[in-house]
């Protein structure tokens, strides 16, 4: 797929999400203007740039929506609660014809889907003359956009030709009167603004540009191919005429003001457009003549005026992740080389050094957190787009369902939010399918009829926390077990935890469900949930009582490169431990080795902290300091204290992959370098929290 | 009124064209006129500078103007979008 189809595929999805969520927003909350407006420019970006790749049956579907939407804004149609859900199946419709387009896949479904579903939005549209239209549908390759004339789209182009250009051997009228074969050119003007008199004129220099309008049936890669030749030696721009988003930005796109305004007026004087399609800010001020290019909104059709201000509302800028990955492996680079002068400046004892030092810290955290946040994207996003689906896997169990979202503001790194959506996707299903019950057995329970599913997301310790409660069955601990026994997959008589048994849904191949279902019940799904989970460095627990529901607990890292550590040695290693992890430091006082007496907790303020001996534990050399210390933990709701020999304080940490052969040692996640030279190995708190556990157990 | 001396107008051309225009401007009064009688092709690059003149001669108020110009430059001057520009072209 080339960069460009790839950008339009990723613009249009973004466009669908906003549709969708202006849809269920409104079907949750009543009709409101803004998601009416947010809706209509969904549409309208999608046919502009669909026309742009010459996607006629997604420029054809999209118009008729984008007539129907028009109507409703300027109030001419109520939207209704079966015009929402009417929308809502055109979303999905255009997702689908747009990827049937890209692959060349539209098949007989899709076009009778598409023309039931015009004939749908027809029927609500009050405008007679598109009533006409009726027919135009993918089958007939025929673009509504086009009725006005049968032969095809008006296009603009605009070239200049680059100073050298002559010595191309090119000679561009062949190329203008090629436009004749392709199409008609309707209007033609050459831009002369540029050439200088005799005395100043260098006869092998190009000067001239061309503006043309011009009509065919072929698409906007086709008349780019008749450029192919000298695309190097021209500017040029294609655009459909009525599209006046991509008018806008060619003229935006034209740097200086007089420049703008000169080509303004060139292109109103010589008929390409009509004053009333520039409404820029710049051409408020007046032309050299002292006339004024008219920058009032026009008509309630032309949506300029809005999309305008919402563009700079949310101004965005797309940039490839590998990008900003690079940044930070710089950046990382940088952590490690100011740490070697922060040792340098200690050995040297300069303090006007180390000062130094600590500011470029201090700059180097802060310039990593803002690079981070460009990562950081709200989950509350991709949560929206959930409820659509617990309302249709509702619909369809006939359960009656309140779904909750909470904490949708939390920011999670836009990768791991991608990614989590799936496996979160199919959860909610689960609950949906096998925890909530029908209404009937919900009353019978004495419970509310409605059944509540909470989806939440906060920070917690480093993490961000997802969680999905419903209020359901809860999980049947007796039918896991009898299952797992019959699969094999745990002996008979073994003796399992709660929390064991619940995890045992996450293995392959278990479903308890009586029914294979579409939704849920193949026993594939969980153990990949668990799998993309751990992918992500993440973990996830489940808790449940049965008749009252259950809750499933994600906990993801905010998969940094670098992380702020804390430094410790334990024999003859240093180690470093995930600062946010850290609770509190305390000395491992001889009264509290005499309480102990050689067991492995200590009473820490009239609670149990249970100890690891990271000397013993990773078998570490005698320890040459006479003080002990213990770091305090915790992840999650456990705790553990760390015995360790020296504290050496925080330490922005750069996390380096161990290699192969060590990528299994338990309870190490990596390695970073000091600014010594010296390794320090990374602490994989949770999982040496799990193994302490089991051993307690 | 200057002969055009040339078959064919092209961008091999214009230099010399340039050089002999910049002469008859300099000594053109009132009007420049020039015969198109023996050219039988023209080019962009040779338009392009005839544009150049009409704009030297405009600053001097000196008119411009084209003569017996053959139908196969007219064609190329349609194509170009110049026809209308020039005195003299149809």
């Amino acid at each position: 797929m080339s960069e460009e189809l790839k950008l339009f595929l990723e613009d249009s999805s973004e466009q669908l999400n906003f549709m969708e969520t202006a849809l269920i927003n409104m079907q949750e909350h009543g009709v409101n203007e803004e998601d009416i407006g947010a809706l209509f420019r969904a549409m309208h970006t999608i046919k502009g740039t669909a026309g742009m790749f010459g996607f006629d049956d997604v420029v054809g579907f999209a118009h008729i929506a984008e007539n129907l939407l028009s109507e409703v804004r300027s109030q001419k149609i109520p939207l209704t609660t079966e015009m929402i859900t009417l929308f809502l199946l055109c979303k999905d419709h255009t997702e689908a014809l747009i990827n049937a387009s890209i692959e060349h896949t539209i098949d007989n479904e899709l076009r009778t889907n598409n023309d039931h579903l015009l004939s749908e939005l027809l029927k609500y549209s009050s405008e007679d003359d598109s009533k006409e239209r009726l027919s135009p549908s993918v089958s007939k390759q025929e673009n509504p956009l086009q009725v006005d004339s049968s032969e095809g789209t008006l296009w603009h182009i605009s070239l200049h030709l680059k100073p050298d250009f002559f010595s191309t051997g090119m000679d561009i009228l062949n190329l203008i009167a090629f436009l004749d074969k392709l199409g008609s050119v309707t209007n033609k003007a050459i831009v002369t603004d540029a050439i200088p008199s005799l005395d100043k004129y260098n006869p092998i220099q190009a000067y001239i540009g061309y503006e043309l309008q011009f009509i065919t049936k072929s698409t906007q890669t086709e008349i780019e191919e008749v450029f192919e030749f000298v695309l190097d030696d021209i500017e040029l721009t294609i655009f459909q005429v009525n599209d006046k988003n991509q008018l806008d930005s060619w003229i935006d796109s034209i740097s200086s003001v007089e420049a703008k305004q000169s080509k303004i007026k060139f292109l109103i004087t010589n008929g390409f457009f009509a004053k009333a399609d520039f409404i820029t800010e710049e051409s408020v001020s007046p032309t050299p003549q002292g006339e004024k290019v008219q920058t009032t909104l026009l008509s309630a059709e032309d949506t300029k005026g809005t999309v305008k201000k919402d563009q700079h509302k949310s101004f965005s800028l797309r940039v490839d992740s590998s990008k900003i990955d690079q940044l930070i492996n710089q950046m990382s680079e940088m952590v490690i080389a100011n740490a070697k002068i922060a040792q340098r400046a200690d050995i040297l004892d300069d303090s006007e050094l180390s000062e130094a030092t600590t500011i470029m810290s201090d700059m180097l955290e802060s310039v990593r957190s803002s690079v981070m946040n460009i990562r950081m994207v709200q989950v509350g996003d991709s949560f929206t787009k959930f409820r659509r689906i617990v309302g249709d896997v509702a619909k369809k169990l006939g359960k009656e369902i309140e779904f909750i979202i909470n904490g949708g503001e939390t920011e999670l790194d836009k990768t791991v939010v991608e990614k989590i959506s799936d496996p979160l996707m199919h959860m909610l299903r689960n609950s949906i399918d096998h925890g909530i019950e029908l209404p009937e057995e919900r009353k019978a329970a004495g419970k509310p009829e409605k059944g509540v599913v909470t989806l939440s997301a906060y920070p917690d310790a480093g993490m961000i926390v997802i969680k999905i409660t419903d209020d359901g069955k809860g999980l049947d601990k007796t039918r896991i077990l009898e299952k797992a026994i019959a699969k094999g997959m745990v002996s008979a008589n073994s003796d399992l935890s709660n929390k064991e048994i619940f995890n045992l849904i996450f293995a392959a191949g278990l479903s308890t469900a009586d029914q294979v279902s579409d939704i849920s019940g193949r026993g594939v799904g969980m153990d990949v949930v668990k799998r993309n989970i751990e992918e992500l460095r993440g973990t996830v627990e489940i808790d449940s009582k049965e008749g009252k529901g259950s809750t499933f607990t994600i906990r993801l890292p905010l998969t940094l490169a670098i992380i702020d550590g804390f430094l410790v040695q334990s024999g003859d290693t240093k180690y470093i431990i995930p600062l946010e992890m850290i609770q509190e430091c305390l000395e491992l006082s001889p009264a509290y080795k005499e309480h102990m007496k050689g067991n492995h907790f200590i009473n820490l303020r009239d609670s149990i902290l249970p100890l690891l001996d990271v000397r013993k534990y990773f078998s570490e050399g005698e320890s040459k300091c006479e003080r002990e210390n213990i770091v305090v933990l915790r992840y999650g709701d456990h705790k553990m204290g760390l015995q360790v020999d020296e504290l050496y304080g925080e330490f922005q940490t750069v996390i380096k992959p161990l290699g192969d052969l060590f990528v299994n040692v338990a309870g190490i996640s990596g390695g970073t370098i000091l600014g010594s030279g010296e390794i320090a190995l990374i602490f994989d708190i949770p999982k040496l929290i799990e193994q302490k556990m089991r051993q307690a157990n | 009124m200057n002969h055009l001396e040339y078959e064919k107008l092209t961008i091999y051309e214009v230099e010399s064209l340039h050089k002999e225009l910049l002469k008859w401007i300099a000594t053109a009064t009132g009007s420049l006129q020039l015969d198109f009688n023996r050219v039988k092709i023209i080019d962009i690059a040779a338009i392009q500078l005839l544009l150049s003149a009409q704009k030297s001669c405009a600053e001097k108020s000196c008119e411009f103007e084209l003569l017996n110009v053959p139908p196969e430059v007219n064609q190329t001057m349609q194509t170009a979008g110049c026809a209308n520009l020039f005195k003299g072209c149809a």
